[in-house]
């Protein structure tokens, strides 16, 4: 078995419909090699000229004083090391990266226990509600964060907030009418956490309720038997199954959530003093605002390694799993 | 069963047993291979011919992109000649048949019917097409930079008074140097729109428009309060103020409406009290906001806000909620606002009539009236223009006494552009009782600092630094204090 599957998978993809038998490689197998790469190379030429040529151009650039004046006229200076000197030494980093960092973990968490949640309780749910709960977290998913983030305004607008008035109708917080969200660090970053876990919940929700539905119920009913709670079986059989999907996720929250830009940048423009700028909200407004083209590039540059080094992490861990299970 | 060499990957449905076999299967090598890692015979120098092309070819674009960038960087070197500074030279006519000049233009600027009249004067004299492309306010300095630095660029472009000075130091906007005096045409152009456009001595934007900002108040609400007469004194404003909020008890209501973000209003009171925003010292610019006048004037500014505005306003800018539709609604008696406000209120609520509403410079705390910064616009010419002759030509149309007193100031009221222009409007009859306002406080004006990093420093820098102090978020001193260093690294920088 081993030997004919091995010969079809070595030809490559041309070979792989005529696979009946093991042969010989063909004399001409120089163009049935070069096929592959003529199939991909429609994708492949946009990918070089939209992903890879861009990054190339912005390592590049942050070696160099690229600026305003470089756009206009052309005229730029390469500068060696001194970008990713100027980003280390500046305290906006450190403060940015911190922030980053603990705003980022505190997404993810807040969207894969919630998404998980829902998924547990979608299994739960008789067909009717869970067609409309279905319903309801894909139409949350499916709005373009832009315009969910002029809703988020308007519900949490100081003065005319519906968010603001439905607060201070509880009567527990006081008069929150005037309350202004993005004047004030915590509350700023607590109205954006909700934006961003609210429209993440969905896909995560919805994915791991299609691997919860496909785990055998004979393992459930096997325990339940042996005597365990239910919340024994959630954890140690459910949660065990969702072992691979929950990684999966994590690590797609991880490089999602660490570059979300749109919702912070669309709410509160970084403020109040900088409270609320993430590594991305600082690159952009010294690249887009301020115009240091070349610093702006550094910080990129610099982010993206830490979301490599963060995302090998899991990613290593979601190989190994594969293995250990 | 799933044969070995074919691409597998761990899916939920497989149950133990299939993870069993997966990982036997994958146990009987000595190493743990990856998942869809085939036998290693052939396809292992396919992959190896693949990659090596694959590295070829991103060679070659890294290639390729680097050597644009040195080309343009070698292009960049020869600088824009600057012999003919001194030297005037004239605007002859142009022939421009066949050719199309881009204008870019902001919304609620200059009105289409003021375009057109630019536009058909333009087509006349050189055969050449005009193509107006309306711009929005958002985002636009980045907008403007990033059109400046294309091979085509707009020809013309509408660019904020303010904001001039960053495209022009830093070789995105043409030298008009040498046409100054043939635009001018003979007339004085206002210091307003003519100095945040003139970068070290060199003039890079041709005054569009002006505008001033004047109190706005609604008569019927003033009126209740037992309030007739518009205030002349900061004193008489606070009084009349007081009364208003007296009158009126609603907790969305304010008597002022000035939002905390809206620093083109805020400025005013810094200026009165006698501060400055930043001042040049041999070439080294200071920022002047933590100065004791400008404190002074910030604090007053401060509790202004908070004793007349909404406390939901300390943290807005004029926008969301829109502070026309504020005060058409009648939660506000009074916002400043530039005159074609006045529009956009009666549009707002067809019942508030423009007659109803009345107009007054904003009287200052040291007696005479407030100094306003200048709003208007300058038209810019693209450095990387095809057709810089063309739009000379257009600009001087735009620049001229008669589309200046015809239509800047004729048909959308606007304060034209020079000096002579608002004596032939004010002399002609034709400012109406609400428009005085607007020419009187125009009289009294500045404008922010003519350096390349000032723009950077409006959006969010300013709404922010103002939203700081309105909200109490922050004490003056200490908001001023760490706004200085701000300013002082983004005007120097």
């Amino acid at each position: 078995m081993s030997s004919s599957t091995a010969t079809v998978a070595g030809e490559g993809v041309a070979a792989a419909p005529r696979g009946r038998r093991p042969r010989a490689p063909r004399p001409h197998s120089k163009q049935s090699r070069w096929a592959p790469l003529w199939l991909v190379s429609p994708a492949g030429i946009v990918m070089l000229l939209v992903i890879v040529a861009p990054i190339v151009f912005l390592v590049y650039t942050s070696f160099t004083d690229y600026d305003q004046r470089s756009l206009f006229t052309g005229a730029y200076n390469a500068v060696g090391l001194n970008q990713y000197t100027q980003v280390f030494s500046d305290p906006d980093f450190y403060r940015s990266l911190l922030l980053t960092l603990w705003f980022t973990v505190a997404l993810v968490l807040g969207s894969v226990v919630i998404g998980v949640g829902v998924s547990e309780l979608l299994t739960r749910l008789g067909s009717v509600m869970k067609y409309v709960v279905t319903v309801v977290l894909i139409f949350a998913w499916g709005m373009p964060n832009v315009a969910s983030s002029q809703i988020w305004n308007w519900l949490f607008q100081p003065g005319y907030g519906v968010l603001n008035w439905l607060l201070a109708q509880l009567h527990v917080f006081g008069d929150t009418t005037d309350l202004s969200w993005s004047n004030n660090k915590w509350l700023a970053l607590l109205c954006i956490w909700m934006l961003v876990v609210w429209q993440a919940v969905p896909f995560i929700a919805l994915t791991t309720y299609a691997a919860q539905s496909q785990v055998d119920p004979a393992y459930r009913e096997a325990a339940r038997i042996d005597g365990a709670s239910e919340r024994r079986i959630y954890f140690s059989i459910t949660l065990n199954f969702l072992k691979p999907t929950l990684l999966l996720i994590t690590v797609l929250s991880i490089i999602w959530d660490f570059n979300v830009f749109n919702q912070i940048w669309l709410v509160t423009q970084g403020g109040p003093d900088n409270g609320t700028a993430t590594l991305g909200i600082w690159s952009y407004l010294t690249a887009f605002n301020s115009f240091k083209i070349g610093t702006g590039a550094a910080i990129s540059v610099v982010t993206t390694i830490l979301l490599i080094i963060l995302s090998s992490f899991y990613v290593r861990r979601l190989l190994r799993s594969g293995e250990d299970l | 069963m799933t044969p070995i060499g074919s691409p597998r990957t761990l899916r939920a449905d497989d149950g133990p047993d299939a993870h069993h076999t997966e990982r036997k299967a994958r146990r009987s090598g000595n190493r743990w291979e990856p998942l869809n890692a085939h036998p290693r015979t052939t396809q292992g120098d396919a992959l190896k011919k693949t990659r090596t092309m694959a590295i070829g070819a991103f060679g070659v674009v890294a290639a390729l992109s680097l050597a644009a960038c040195s080309s343009s960087g070698n292009g960049g070197s020869s600088d824009n000649n600057t012999d003919g500074a001194s030297a005037q030279k004239t605007i002859g006519t142009v022939d421009g048949s066949g050719k199309t000049l881009t204008v870019w233009s902001m919304t609620g600027d200059l009105s289409d019917a003021t375009l057109k009249a630019i536009n058909d004067e333009f087509t006349k004299e050189t055969g050449a097409k005009v193509k107006v492309e309306t711009q929005q306010w958002a985002d636009i300095a980045t907008k403007i930079t990033t059109a400046l630095s294309t091979s085509t660029p707009p020809d013309v472009i509408d660019i904020g008074n303010t904001q001039v000075s960053t495209f022009a130091a830093t070789g995105g906007l043409m030298d008009l140097t040498p046409y100054k005096d043939a635009l001018a045409q003979g007339q004085t152009w206002l210091g307003g729109l003519v100095d945040p456009a003139t970068v070290d001595g060199k003039l890079y934007g041709v005054p569009s428009f002006g505008a001033a900002r004047a109190a706005i108040y609604n008569k019927d609400v003033w009126a209740k309060a037992g309030i007739t007469a518009a205030p002349t004194t900061y004193d008489e404003l606070k009084a009349d103020l007081d009364k208003l909020k007296a009158a009126n008890s609603a907790s969305d209501f304010s008597s002022f409406y000035l939002p905390g973000q809206y620093w083109y209003a805020g400025i005013q009171w810094l200026w009165d009290a006698g501060g400055d925003l930043a001042t040049q010292d041999g070439g080294q610019w200071k920022s002047g906001f933590g100065s004791d006048k400008s404190q002074q004037g910030l604090t007053e500014w401060q509790q202004f806000q908070n004793a007349y505005s909404s406390k939901a306003s300390q943290t807005l800018n004029t926008d969301k909620p829109d502070q026309d539709q504020v005060f058409a609604d009648g939660k506000a008696a009074t916002i400043v606002g530039s005159s074609w406000e006045i529009g956009a209120i009666t549009k707002a609520n067809p019942k508030l009539t423009a007659d109803k509403l009345g107009t007054f410079p904003m009287p200052g705390a040291s007696g005479s009236n407030q100094p306003v910064l200048l709003a208007g616009s300058d038209w810019g010419i693209a450095q990387k223009s095809q057709n810089q002759d063309l739009a000379v030509v257009w600009a001087k149309i735009a620049a001229s006494p008669d589309i200046q007193n015809n239509y800047v100031f004729g048909t959308d009221k606007w304060i034209p552009n020079s000096t002579e222009g608002i004596d032939a409007a004010t002399s002609s009859g034709k400012v109406d009782e609400q428009g005085t306002s607007f020419f009187t406080a125009a009289k009294n004006s500045k404008a922010t600092p003519a350096s390349a990093g000032w723009a950077q420093l409006e959006d969010p820098g300013m709404k922010q630094f103002f939203q700081s102090i309105a909200s109490g978020s922050k004490s003056v001193a200490d908001a001023t204090k760490d706004w200085d260093s701000t300013v002082n690294s983004k005007l120097n920088g």
